[in-house]
């Protein structure tokens, strides 16, 4: 009988009467002064349906909404509650500064996508001009949204997807009471832009924010 | 499926479309979080979710041209 891991909060923390991957109740395991959100597998892998990944969210969400949490990467799985309390230890001074990172903090993700037409391909010279191009684009769509976003953020962290070329994504630790005034800001920015489309998704849970940053 | 689900379509419906919302759902619980490794057998999974994003890419994609020059 594995375990599903959803999330890694203080040693106090009470599991809320919410449902996991497969529907499985919820419950704590605890190590010192951390604990870990999980629930039986029944020994089988999460098959990666939507569904799933929706229940681990789901999962980790309930528990955000009264502690702080450092949310699993989905597929975190143990093999039994023990091996679960020998993470919490082995890992305690790691996952305690995590705890510390992103305390009284969620997360908001932006996504930007230039309006500008992909590069064609009727030439090199054309379709490699057209590739600089959308680079330059994107760099000015980051330092927009650094510009208005990151000062009402306590960190931020870009990144170009590689899955959608030209697309900027970031996220940003936002103290909870800054929510509405992070999203109004967000609308504000995405009526200024003309030349792209620009999202506002969240309160998620600080998975951007889980492993330290370059700098730390 | 979830209140989860409801809570980020309406976030999403703002400003983008929901397939924006599974988008960054996606890159949060596949590339972030606390990552165990050695530990755990990370999804046999893998393969549907490639697939799985790779739909979503490109009707995000499609979505968000479309709010573009919506405007």
């Amino acid at each position: 009988m594995s375990v599903h891991v959803y999330a890694i909060c203080d040693g106090d923390a009470e599991a809320s009467p919410s449902t996991g991957i497969g529907a499985q109740p919820l419950r704590m395991v605890r190590c010192g002064r951390l604990a870990a959100l999980v629930s039986d597998s029944g020994g089988d892998a999460p098959s990666g349906r939507e569904e799933e990944l929706w229940q681990h969210e789901q999962a980790v969400e309930a528990l955000m909404a009264g502690h702080d949490v450092l949310p699993m990467r989905f597929g975190a799985r143990l093999a039994d509650d023990e091996a679960v309390a020998v993470l919490l230890r082995a890992r305690e001074g790691e996952l305690r500064r995590g705890l510390l990172r992103v305390a009284g903090g969620i997360e908001l993700g932006i996504r930007a996508t230039p309006s500008a037409p992909a590069p064609e391909r009727s030439t090199g010279s054309c379709y490699l001009d057209g590739l600089k191009r959308r680079d330059e684009l994107a760099g000015e769509l980051q330092r927009r949204i650094e510009h208005a976003l990151a000062p009402l953020a306590r960190d931020s962290r870009f990144s170009r997807p590689r899955y959608a070329a030209g697309t900027v994504a970031s996220a940003h630790l936002v103290e909870r009471e800054r929510l509405e005034e992070f999203r109004a800001r967000a609308a504000a920015l995405a009526e200024e832009l003309d030349s792209a489309a620009l999202s506002c998704t969240g309160p998620w849970p600080p998975y951007s924010f889980a492993e330290p940053g370059e700098e730390a | 499926v979830s209140q989860a689900l409801s809570t980020r379509a309406e976030a999403g419906a703002r400003f983008g479309a929901r397939e924006v919302t599974l988008l960054d759902m996606l890159d949060r619980l596949l590339e972030g979080g606390v990552a165990i490794q050695g530990d755990v057998t990370l999804a046999a999974a893998d393969i549907d979710l490639v697939e799985l994003s790779l739909r979503l890419v490109v009707a995000s994609v499609d979505t968000l041209g479309r709010a573009g020059t919506g405007r």
